[in-house]
């Protein structure tokens, strides 16, 4: 096969967000049939994505038009995987949730395509300004997702918020990467760390200057410590399916695209970041634990536990100059560990408040378990993992975070990230515990388990156990070690000539 | 020469028009001095040969920008209490003249002087819109095409932002009826 398959998958997102476009405007087409036809395309997107997992290579594909601006190798692939399984999931967990009569319509799917493509192209740009504009694709999608109901003006106001602050940090990349030209007189990924060489001894204080800034907006778009003030209001203000879409697939994209940045140009330049770096990440952790502690609001709470969780995920990445292979493969691991847990999460609060609208609190769910046994027990699976307990995928993830984080010499920050682990299993086991020992239920309105949102989150519970004990801590268990061992291949096809 | 000249006219009207518009107090006055003095910052531009970066500085901030102020200040309605009082018609008519003839002078300098050559030009005999087009078609051409999605998926963002409102409003009179 020619190059046009190395990008099929951004084709049929992006052709697909355009056609929904096209068809949202018939009146004829229910919402179902649209999420259906959204569904199709992502799921042809996967499946010509999965026929390139887990193989060695790097391509530019059509390098004579595209000028090695886009870039398909194993890592793009795996993290394609990631947002595309992301996005199918958001579908499928708000598939009872975005209904007409909450004023959702088919241009929802359109916009929801639309960030797919923008993330999935940030994932596969190598370089700058190209990055820069899918980036922007991407969360302008997002900024209007989340304002969609415009009825509801805590949506409003979240969307605004996000936009107002999004756009900010969106400039400073702008103005990073032109500091980072001025410097090298390139915008390429690659060729910066290769023009930064010779330079070494004399001052490149406008390429630190410049990756700083995108540092700062990279931090930004994760929430960690100075920038992390829009988390909690923006994701309680969103739709629940739309806060999990965003907690987990858009920081799995910024993610990827920091990381191929650091890793292939910028070795030299985090030095300078070490001591800074360590700073955020202390008080990510201090600050995000804080605020879990002091929530009541079950979905504030996992909005703020995903503050602790970046500053887990910013301790490889720390790390990433000593350790370079185990700590990105470590990074890819955690991710997709958080990215199942909190999809989870959210997706089954999401199914449990989608008949009515109430905002659900800690004492909602008091004897919840003897409504719903089957529901209280995947919750408490999902709560188990993000807390981290072994059995769970959490705890591979997090095991495999600080064992690097030690290794790597960073004992200071594996202490405050394993204190803050113990800190989260309180505001994690408070529900486990109201669910199960409290006699009187107060949610009885709950809907049964009926439909496709129960299965696939039950699938995702099925997941997030076989990847806690499949693995070779048990002999003759079907492992899911492929996924870390694939995570080492992309790392390494990321310099591949 | 003229280049010189050039430089301090349009440094003079520039300071000139912006001091209008720190100390001017009404704003319809202060919007129309920035917009003039947008479109003689862009004079320094074509001074240095950046001609490209000329026309975008007359398209972007006296276009589009002050299209925005202009439009806001409609919104809120402050050309009100503007009222033209001119009380010395001589002033008024002499500048007009004035500048009449400087536009003249302007236009017309080149035919007794050889074209004007910059004096610290960016690049030798390439003009640099031919270069910008030629990077933006060649190797940038991706990030160009992907700047049309996103003007895209910002189009559909604000008709979906405000044409839901539209149609929240053609129900709500559609009900009315009904009920009447």
């Amino acid at each position: 096969m020619g190059d046009i398959s190395y990008l099929l998958p951004l084709l049929f997102v992006g052709v697909g967000a355009v056609v929904l476009m096209l068809l949202s405007y018939t009146k004829s087409l229910s919402i179902s049939s649209i999420a259906k036809i959204a569904l199709g395309f992502l799921v042809l997107a996967f499946i010509s994505n999965v026929y390139y997992f887990g193989e060695l290579h790097k391509v530019y594909p059509y390098e004579n038009v595209f000028f090695g601006m886009i870039v398909s190798d194993t890592y793009s692939v795996y993290f394609n995987s990631i947002l595309l399984v992301g996005a199918i999931a958001t579908i499928l967990i708000g598939w009872d949730y975005f209904r007409p009569d909450r004023r959702f319509t088919g241009e929802f799917f359109s916009l929801l395509l639309f960030s797919t493509f923008g993330m999935m192209l940030l994932v596969q740009s190598a370089e700058l300004l190209s990055a820069f504009i899918a980036l922007e694709i991407a969360s302008l999608s997002l900024y209007v997702m989340i304002g969609f109901q415009t009825d509801n003006i805590r949506r409003v106001e979240a969307s605004y918020r996000y936009l107002v602050l999004g756009s900010l940090s969106g400039v400073l990349f702008l103005f990073g990467t032109a500091l980072i030209y001025a410097s090298t007189k390139t915008t390429f990924l690659g060729n910066i760390g290769v023009e930064l060489l010779p330079q070494t001894g004399k001052d490149i204080s406008l390429a630190i200057g410049g990756a700083t800034l995108i540092l700062i907006t990279f931090l930004f778009k994760i929430s960690a410590f100075p920038f992390q003030n829009w988390t909690i209001d923006v994701y309680d203000g969103s739709p629940l399916p739309v806060s999990a879409y965003m907690a987990s697939t858009f920081k799995v994209a910024v993610f990827a695209f920091m990381l191929r940045f650091v890793a292939m140009d910028l070795g030299y330049i985090k030095d300078y970041w070490d001591g800074l770096l360590m700073g955020v990440i202390i008080l990510t952790l201090a600050y995000g634990t804080f605020l879990a502690l002091a929530q009541n609001n079950l979905k504030r709470m996992l909005a703020s536990s995903s503050i602790v969780h970046t500053g887990y995920l910013l301790i490889a990445f720390v790390s990433i100059d000593i350790i370079g292979e185990s700590a990105s493969s470590s990074i890819i691991y955690y991710l997709i560990a958080y990215f199942l847990s909190a999809m989870g999460a959210f997706g089954l609060i999401s199914y449990i408040s989608s008949s009515d609208k109430l905002r659900l609190t800690y004492e909602d769910f008091k004897g919840f378990s003897h409504v719903r046994p089957y529901m209280s027990a995947m919750l408490s699976i999902f709560m188990l993992s993000l807390a981290g307990l072994p059995g769970t995928i959490g705890f591979i993830g997090k095991f495999y975070i600080f064992s690097g984080a030690i290794e790597a010499g960073y004992t200071v920050l594996a202490t405050s990230a394993i204190l803050a682990t113990f800190i989260s299993i309180y505001y994690y086991f408070k529900l486990i515990a109201l669910m199960y020992f409290y006699p009187s239920p107060i949610l009885s309105n709950v809907p049964p388990l009926k439909g496709l949102p129960p299965i696939f989150i039950g699938f995702i519970a099925i997941a997030v156990l076989w990847g806690g004990i499949g693995n070779t801590f048990i002999a003759f268990f079907p492992s899911i070690d492929f996924l870390i061992d694939v995570a080492k291949l992309s790392h390494r096809s990321l310099f591949l000539q | 020469m003229y280049e010189i000249i050039a430089f301090y006219t349009f440094s003079a009207l520039v300071i000139g028009l912006f001091g209008i518009v720190v100390l001017s107090k009404n704003a319809l006055y202060s919007m129309t001095a920035l917009a003039g003095g947008m479109v003689f910052i862009s004079g320094f531009f074509f001074i240095l040969d950046a001609e490209f970066l000329g026309v975008v500085q007359i398209v972007v901030y006296t276009g589009a920008i002050m299209a925005l102020y202009a439009f806001g200040m409609m919104f809120f309605d402050t050309t009100r209490d503007v009222k033209e009082d001119i009380r010395c018609k001589k002033i008024f008519y002499t500048l007009s003249i004035l500048s009449a003839v400087l536009v003249l002078i302007v236009l017309s300098a080149p035919i007794f002087s050889a074209n004007i050559e910059a004096i610290y030009p960016t690049l030798e005999g390439v003009g640099n819109v031919q270069t910008i087009g030629l990077l933006l078609f060649t190797k940038y051409l991706v990030a160009f095409e992907l700047a049309a999605i996103m003007l895209l998926v910002a189009m559909i963002a604000g008709i979906v932002l405000v044409g839901k409102k539209l149609d929240a409003q053609s129900d709500d009179l559609e009900v009315a009826k009904e009920l009447k």
